[in-house]
């Protein structure tokens, strides 16, 4: 048995790829393994306790948000819920009373600009998209320069409407102030998401939330979360 | 794809189609990852480790940690691939956690009813404790050649594919796999020339349920 220990690496992989009849029979031998099944009690094991993470699934770290400060009081639940319909009956308006996706200048904070972000491009390719779709400090449209979403394109997702918007901005915004700027239907490491940027009163920069197309009070998950300059 | 996959039977959907739901809350996309290839995750984790209770461990802990990571796969390998590079990560994880390596743990009380042991034809029960001793011959391995030796010789994954899983080069895997390939020569040398040495020995009854632990891939817990 201690021969194997006088293998060197060389010698080794020479032996992989010319093995001898002994280790042909060894091949041989495993081969011969009968598969294996999991274990009835493994499988209810596991199909118990993996629902129970649910709550739990791990996102990339955010870059500056503390997640304390996603914990919030439920008293402020009221506050944010009606500070995102407010807004929405500001911004969301023009999206979803427009049909025409043709009107260049109809563009609301909804957009679908293509982007595939990652969490390595998300801090610049944000920014970038503020700019370009001019969106302004006041959160006014000055020229459009983005197509905003199309509603057929939203219809399935969490921005079909203000009230499913809403009810995302509420699931992953802590803050009652919370003011939405844009969301960006995109794509995220390949997969369809909405990319959220809101801006919080009082508070430094622009948080950019990257959440699934299903996010809302049965979903509050965020995929990745950054603090990025305002504008 | 996503609006389609939403619409479609989690059983049409492949690998990665389940994952992106999962990860987008779909709660029922990861169980049919789960039942895809479970049993595949089990023996490897099984074989590498050697003990029953130690590879139920390892795959929760493996499997959990996908389930919750899932974001993090990035689509540069095949799910499956993504898998079982954290179950056997795990699995090395609790060896390298553990002072000593033993062989195979043998449980104290969960052995098989007599009448299905009286059953077996003499083949089978040849059968089963020949796989038996491959298997005890494995878990003496050092972890990372039981693992590549089972990946390569027992599972047929492919070299580069084993090297992803095990976060090494493809000749790291090839030289693990050669220098587990001589020890088990000589550890099975009598199963592969019965005559060398009068052949399988019998299996002595006090490690029947652990043969068939190994064997049918039934756990002791």
């Amino acid at each position: 048995m201690s021969d194997s220990y006088l293998l060197d690496d060389r010698e080794a992989k020479a032996r992989f790829e010319a093995p001898p009849a002994s280790d042909v029979a060894v091949i041989s031998l495993l081969r011969s393994l009968p598969p294996l099944t999991m274990p009835a009690d493994l499988v209810a094991a596991l199909e118990g306790r993996l629902p129970a993470h649910t709550a739990l699934i791990e996102v990339p770290p955010a870059e500056v948000v503390d997640i304390s400060t996603r914990r919030r009081p439920r008293w402020t639940a009221p506050l944010a819920v009606a500070a995102s319909v407010a807004l929405l009956l500001t911004l969301g308006a023009v999206v979803f009373r427009s049909t025409d996706a043709t009107i260049v200048n109809a563009n609301g904070p909804i957009l679908a600009s293509g982007t595939e972000y990652t969490a390595a491009n998300l801090a610049t390719a944000v920014p970038e998209l503020l700019n370009a779709a001019g969106l302004s400090a006041t959160n006014t449209v000055s020229e459009a320069r983005i197509a905003p979403a199309d509603p057929a394109t939203i219809a399935a997702t969490f921005a079909a409407s203000p009230d499913s918007l809403g009810a995302c901005i509420d699931a992953i915004t802590d803050a009652p102030t919370a003011q939405l700027v844009t969301v960006d239907m995109a794509t995220f490491r390949g997969i369809q998401v909405g990319v959220i940027t809101t801006r919080v009163s009082g508070a430094r920069g622009l948080t950019v939330s990257v959440v699934p197309t299903d996010c809302g009070a049965n979903n509050a998950s965020i995929l990745d979360q950054i603090v990025i300059a305002d504008l | 794809m996503e609006g389609d996959a939403k619409n479609l039977p989690l059983t049409d959907l492949d690998d990665r189609a389940l994952m992106t739901l999962h990860v987008q809350g779909n709660s029922e996309a990861f169980g049919e990852l789960f039942r895809r290839h479970r049993d595949r995750l089990w023996s490897v984790a099984l074989r590498t480790l050697g003990d029953p209770e130690e590879a139920a461990d390892a795959v929760q802990d493996g499997l959990i940690s996908a389930y919750r990571n899932a974001a993090s796969y990035r689509g540069d390998a095949a799910v499956t691939t993504w898998l079982h590079r954290i179950v056997v990560n795990a699995c090395l994880d609790r060896v390298r956690r553990r002072t000593s390596r033993p062989t195979v743990a043998l449980p104290d009380d969960d052995l098989a009813p007599e009448a299905s042991r009286l059953t077996h034809t003499r083949d089978a029960m040849d059968e089963r404790e020949t796989a038996l001793e491959i298997n005890k011959a494995l878990a003496a391995l050092p972890p990372d050649q039981a693992a590549a030796v089972v990946l390569i010789d027992v599972e047929g994954w492919s070299v580069e594919e084993a090297a992803l899983i095990l976060d090494c080069p493809p000749g790291t895997v090839k030289s693990r796999c050669s220098r587990g390939r001589v020890k088990l020569a000589a550890t099975l040398g009598h199963l592969r020339n019965p005559d060398s040495d009068g052949g399988v020995r019998p299996l002595p009854d006090s490690q029947v349920s652990t043969a068939d632990s190994l064997v049918k891939g039934v756990g002791t817990r």
